[in-house]
């Protein structure tokens, strides 16, 4: 019998009822009685006063004897990558990213350098080739134990900076050209040329390139400089020209939407179901607000229509309708599913002794990010404008220290962060917690609502696909 | 063994050229060095001695043959592989390479396959037929991770068993290894069938008895001997298992991860090894590695690499601990002596 709070979620799905068992990340299909208690329970009533029928006790017992339902048990926030942070920034950086230009021919206007956020903006600051060299010198010092450089060039625009570009690749051809190296480059598209294209497929392994979806979509927020033209028509006629060169090579063109939630959903699906984009790589986004810009708010129709294109999308996985209605958008929700709840860790004591809510990469180790000015941030994503962000610079290397702060960020709220059913399931980094010039606990602590409800909805959806039947170890998800 | 000269490139990691601190008859004349390395000398110290950094001016040089280690880019070759070894071929030096490999670097034109393995003197070894007693003490040497370093346990270990008079035959935990003077492991000889493969490794180490006479033989357990978890499950440590039943083990060292594992842990890896891999587990060694996390989400592993000195502290720290003696391989010679003082010890 239950003598001790158990450390639970418990949720419903359809008119199912599951048990998330926080210890254990075990999750079990409970009755409905079992589960109107553990809610109680879980939300702060009190197991003395409640008096349970013999089916409840008879199912709370299987449960304890599973090794389930124990209380929570305290341990130390600390990440597990903490102890050996300092060792992986000396010789496992992954991959380094290169701001080569913070200007861009776009202005598009979600986009956190346009002058709708906080703080940043555009500039025509632009990185030389001296800061370049240090940055890889940098990097190549500390990516010894790494199979593959992976050096990525990023913007602003960086072909506005072709020129750095080509310079930086040949410097780490002629003097690290023993070491397997990777180029990749995330760009508009819209200064590609045959020179460009030529040079990409001689030299590079992977093209990002920014499309939002159909002419009337593309044109509503990227828009050129000065002109506020819609960048449509520049756009598809280049990508086509680098698809068609670059289609018998093993260069990787993956495509990156930012979904506008005040626009067509299915124009933008169907347009990422065409040929063109078969076999590539597509991630989609939706227009970001961690650093204050404008939050647009999704249209009823855009949700409506999102909501149903995921459904087919479930059907169709489920051999109830034909595959075609499986929605390009939505691969990734259910790529989540899979990675996120279908493979989660298990065992008696997930947490053990020392752990670390899910969310943040390891600062610096994983894609460490150069702006123009030769400074040092944990990822693209960051805001460089912020001095707590900022974990280091080309001539004085990465001060660990920063890091492990950022890697630790949950310890800003650990009171909350450790007795959080969502623990293992929280998408939370620092970047969600930028106070500028300190990580800030209020920001942090408002997005705790949207991981929870993310990671319930996705439990819902786990536990209702499974129940029918989904296979989530198939291969074509 | 008669002294051999030696060039040894392209040094792209120093940790790689340790294998030859074991060949006492190997003499390096000069070292080759990829051009990013940073050295602060035009020299490196090596086995106690300033052994030059030559790259171009080996050209000039005398020496018997060049020793190539692994490499991986075309572009490593092109500019600075391919030269040496069509220098070395006209001049008539044999180039041992580390790995064996088919692609077109060491094509046909080159010195390459059998030929890089006359260091070992290896002879092809019969197999087939019925399970045969081993009389000869064995010494296994495995690893709860990959990249523990069993090979240079391994190698560490016959140095210096050697050293104090015994002879000793190595099976080496990779295919390539004759030329560091060890046998291979017999991937070759194994199949589908694991019943075959107990038989084949047992004949294979009974046939090295038989030729060599050995007073002790090391082999090493290729691989790991337990999965991760379900990604990198390390082909589940079934290897271990077959060797384990092919032959039969008089002292197991497990070589770990620089991690803190609890008393616990290592009562559990003790059964482990005893009633999984049949192998007595009689010390551990604490390798200088240890995972990257930030891999896993790659699929991938790396490793990061710990200083000697938080190794060595974690072995102060399990020895005053734990019921099994804790040794690291930082080249502090005392370690590999007192390890080796312990299996004559046992094995006595």
């Amino acid at each position: 019998m239950l003598k001790e709070r158990p450390f639970v979620h418990v949720y419903k799905a359809c008119d199912m009822f599951f048990l998330y068992d926080v210890n254990t990340s075990a999750i079990r299909k409970i009755s409905r009685e079992t589960y109107d208690i553990l809610r109680m329970v879980e939300h702060g009533g009190e197991i003395e006063n409640t008096a349970l029928t013999n089916h409840i006790s008879n199912e709370i017992d299987e449960l304890l004897k599973e090794g389930l339902l124990k209380p929570f048990k305290d341990f130390e926030l600390k990440h597990p990558a903490t102890d050996n942070y300092q060792y992986a920034i000396h010789d496992n950086i992954k991959q380094l990213t290169l701001q080569v230009t913070q200007n861009c021919n776009f202005r598009c206007k979600y986009c956190v350098y346009s002058g709708s956020y906080m703080n940043r903006h555009h500039s025509n600051k632009r990185m030389d080739f001296q800061t370049a060299k240090k940055a890889i010198d940098f990097y190549m010092k500390h990516c010894t134990n790494i199979s593959m450089a992976m050096i990525c060039f990023y913007g602003g625009e960086p072909l506005l900076e072709f020129d750095l570009i080509k310079k930086c690749v040949k410097y780490c051809k002629d003097n690290y050209g023993w070491k397997k190296l990777w180029f990749g480059i995330t760009t508009n598209a819209s200064l590609l040329n045959n020179t460009i294209i030529r040079f990409f497929k001689d030299e590079f392994s992977f093209i990002t390139v920014s499309i939002d979806g159909p002419e009337h979509i593309q044109n509503k927020n990227r828009v050129f400089t000065g002109t506020n033209d819609g960048t449509y028509s520049c756009v598809i006629n280049k990508i086509h020209s680098l698809l068609e060169e670059l289609k018998d090579t093993d260069i990787v063109v993956g495509f990156n939407s930012v979904l506008d939630e005040d626009t067509n959903f299915i124009d933008t699906d169907r347009f990422f179901c065409d040929s063109m984009f078969n076999g590539q790589q597509l991630s989609f986004s939706a227009v970001t607000d961690t650093m204050g810009g404008k939050r647009f708010a999704p249209s009823d129709e855009f949700v409506s229509n999102s909501g149903y294109a995921l459904f087919l999308s479930y059907l169709a996985l489920l051999g109830r309708v034909g595959i075609d209605n499986y929605s390009k958008i939505h691969q990734e929700s259910i790529h989540v599913l899979r990675k996120k709840v279908h493979n989660r860790y298990q065992s008696s004591d997930v947490i053990g002794s020392f752990n670390h809510p899910g969310g943040p990469c390891v600062p610096g180790v994983a894609r460490l990010f150069c702006n123009v000015d030769g400074d040092f941030f944990p990822c693209e994503r960051v805001s460089e404008n912020s001095p707590i962000m900022k974990i280091g610079n080309v001539d004085d290397g990465i001060d660990v220290k920063k890091g492990e702060n950022l890697l630790n960020v949950g310890r800003i709220t650990e009171d909350k962060c450790k007795k959080c059913w969502a623990f293992s399931f929280c998408t939370s980094c620092a970047t969600h917690c930028d106070g500028v010039d300190c990580l800030s606990s209020e920001k942090r602590l408002s997005k705790c609502s949207e991981v929870k409800t993310n990671a319930e909805y996705n439990l819902i959806t786990y536990s209702i696909l499974s129940s029918l039947g989904f296979d989530f170890d198939n291969e074509m998800i | 063994m008669e002294e051999i000269n030696v060039i040894v490139g392209i040094i792209t990691d120093v940790k790689l050229v340790n294998f030859i601190r074991f060949k006492p008859h190997v003499n390096v004349v000069g070292f080759v060095i990829a051009p990013n390395i940073a050295t602060l000398s035009n020299h490196i110290i090596f086995k106690g001695k300033e052994v030059p950094i030559v790259n171009s001016l080996c050209y000039t040089m005398n020496f018997d043959s060049f020793i190539l280690l692994p490499f991986d880019s075309d572009m490593e070759y092109e500019n600075m592989i391919h030269p040496l070894i069509t220098f070395c071929q006209k001049a008539g030096k044999p180039v041992y390479s580390c790995e064996k490999r088919n692609d077109y670097v060491l094509n046909q034109d080159f010195l390459y396959a059998d030929e890089l393995y006359e260091l070992a003197k290896l002879q092809e070894i019969g197999l087939g037929g019925k399970m045969k007693k081993i009389n000869c003490p064995i010494i296994a040497v495995a690893g709860l991770s990959e990249n523990t370093r069993k090979f240079e346990t391994i190698l560490s270990v016959s140095s210096q068993l050697e050293t104090i008079g015994y002879k000793v035959s190595i099976i080496g935990t990779r295919f390539d290894t004759e030329v560091y003077g060890c046998y291979s492991f017999p991937f070759e000889h194994l199949s589908g069938n694991e019943t075959e493969n107990v038989i084949s490794i047992n004949n294979y180490v009974k046939e090295i008895e038989k030729k060599d006479k050995p007073d002790v033989i090391v082999i090493g357990v290729p691989g790991a001997i337990l999965a991760l978890n379900d990604e990198f499950h390390f082909d589940f440590g079934l290897l271990g298992v077959q060797i384990g039943n092919a032959i039969s083990t008089d002292y197991a060292i497990l070589n770990i991860l620089c991690k803190d594992y609890s008393a616990e842990f290592f009562e559990t890896m003790k059964n482990v090894m005893m009633f999984r891999l049949n192998m007595p587990l009689k010390a551990i060694v604490i390798s200088e590695n240890d995972y990257d996390i930030s891999s896993f989400d790659l699929s991938k592993i790396y490793y990061v690499t710990i200083p000697p000195r938080i190794v060595r502290d974690m072995k102060l720290r399990k020895n005053s601990c734990i019921q099994l003696p804790f040794y690291t391989l930082d080249g502090n010679c005392e370690d590999v002596q007192e390890l080796c003082s312990n299996i004559v010890t046992e094995l006595s």
